[in-house]
């Protein structure tokens, strides 16, 4: 019987900790978050470690079982390539006439920003962390907000630095939103994110704006954006016009798709201005 | 080695093991919860007491790999552990097969409970995740790992009685 009491007095005391826990972290104390910190950056090491020794196994093991597929994949990212190199021409060519106009405007590049190669090393340890992790952090200067592309395509920003390895916030995250712009019009708007294999949606738009499916949305890098102008973040997919605010709302995919990404970009890059309006918005 | 030592070295190869290992381990995408089932585990061998302490612990150390609330898995770790512990006296009569089915129905209510604590707090990205799918396989995996979890525990808790042994 007194074993029985002794059991629930227990209970109950782990029970009110983690309580305790749970309103320490809604109430964003900060002291959570720098547990978690500290706690990853002892258990981080050890992650490498087992990327380092079974890196080489899961290689042999996805090679000998899944050949089929690895022999799809290349032949794809051969056409790719393909493409790519052909695309290089043009592009080549669409820069110097680029840099001819802008020299003719006075206008400033914005596009030669210092940015920092990673891979992405982890996905989850667990099936309930919804964040990619990469190998770089703040010993590479990377710095919480600063832009994620692959190409010129946005995929989110970075969401937490340790010393040599960040993780990020996905463009796709519900939490995630950034100012676009729209291609064709100009027409500024807000993209948020819907979750993972979903479409984004963009809001704000003008009613009387024309959305032609397929034009493509790129950041709008307004004054005090926390992201650079003309990174493209997706391209138009439907448009619904909300009469009774004379607006309209757009699906958008996503420019990059993020089950093909292995390497990313970090634009070390910090808004200049800041403005009232929340970060993420801008 | 004196027994609290030896609960220390398991919980913290545990947390090493499940940030480490458990993503190069998935099964259709999906990585085992290797820390709820110390927690199940730890009831099983310990009772109700140690099992509520040590699911406490386990939850504690995967709140800091993870960005769920944090508490939110100790929480559902000392309960999960303290409820298989209430049967402790019952693993004393039964067998392997009874350690196996009560690990396989306690994770999918303990996943189960997080879940719906989680979804409850907001934490909507969970709906993008295929529940089902993560709740049917962690179960089963944690099922299937029992025998050895169960041996180790009782190395780390020793003095418990053995599997199957009368009460």
């Amino acid at each position: 019987m007194a074993q029985r009491g002794r059991t629930r007095r227990i209970l109950i005391l782990l029970v009110a900790t983690s309580i305790t826990l749970l309103t320490l972290d809604f109430r964003g104390s900060g002291s959570t978050d720098s547990v978690r910190d500290g706690a990853g950056g002892i258990v981080a090491p050890v992650g490498g470690f087992f990327d380092w020794v079974l890196g080489p196994a899961e290689a042999t093991w996805n090679g000998a079982f899944d050949y089929d597929d690895v022999v799809a994949e290349n032949e794809e990212l051969k056409t790719r390539l393909a493409s790519i190199v052909a695309n290089e021409l043009i592009i080549s060519a669409l820069e110097r006439e680029r840099d001819e106009l802008r020299e003719m405007l006075g206008l400033e590049a914005h596009m030669d920003l210092p940015l920092v190669a990673a891979r992405i090393v982890r996905t989850s340890p667990t099936n309930f962390k919804p964040t990619w992790e990469i190998d770089r952090g703040s010993d590479h200067g990377v710095k919480v907000g600063h832009p994620v592309i692959v190409g010129n395509g946005l995929i989110g920003r970075v969401s937490k630095v340790r010393a040599s390895s960040s993780e990020l916030q996905l463009l796709v995250d519900p939490n995630f939103s950034v100012g676009v712009r729209l291609s064709r019009s100009g027409e500024v708007g807000i993209a948020s994110g819907n979750g993972r294999g979903q479409l984004l949606e963009v809001g704000l738009l003008a009613g009387d704006v024309a959305i032609v499916p397929g034009e493509t949305l790129s950041t709008s890098g307004l004054e005090g954006s926390s992201y650079p102008p003309d990174l493209v973040v997706g391209t138009a997919v439907v448009a619904t016009l909300n009469v009774n605010e004379g607006t309209q709302s757009l699906t958008m995919a996503p420019a990059v798709n993020l089950d093909q990404v292995s390497l990313v970009a970090v634009l070390l890059w910090e808004p200049s201005v800041l403005s009232d309006s929340p970060p993420e918005a801008r | 080695m004196s027994n609290p030592g030896r609960i220390v070295i398991l919980m913290v190869t545990m947390l090493f093991v499940q940030y480490g290992l458990a993503p190069h381990i998935q099964s259709g995408g999906i990585s085992p919860d290797l820390l709820l089932l110390v927690a199940l585990v730890g009831g099983m061998v310990g009772g109700a007491e140690r099992g509520a302490i040590i699911g406490f612990v386990a939850g504690i150390e995967m709140d800091l790999i993870v960005l769920t609330p944090f508490g939110l898995w100790a929480l559902t770790g000392c309960l999960a552990g303290c409820a298989v512990g209430q049967l402790h006296g019952t693993f004393t009569q039964g067998g392997v097969i009874l350690h196996l089915i009560t690990a396989v129905s306690a994770s999918a209510a303990a996943l189960t409970l997080f879940i719906s604590l989680a979804l409850l707090m907001g934490q909507d990205f969970l709906n993008e995740l295929p529940l089902v799918r993560i709740v049917v396989t962690v179960s089963i995996v944690n099922g299937l790992l029992t025998p050895i979890a169960v041996r180790w525990m009782r190395w780390a808790l020793e003095g418990i009685p053995e599997l199957g042994a009368s009460a």
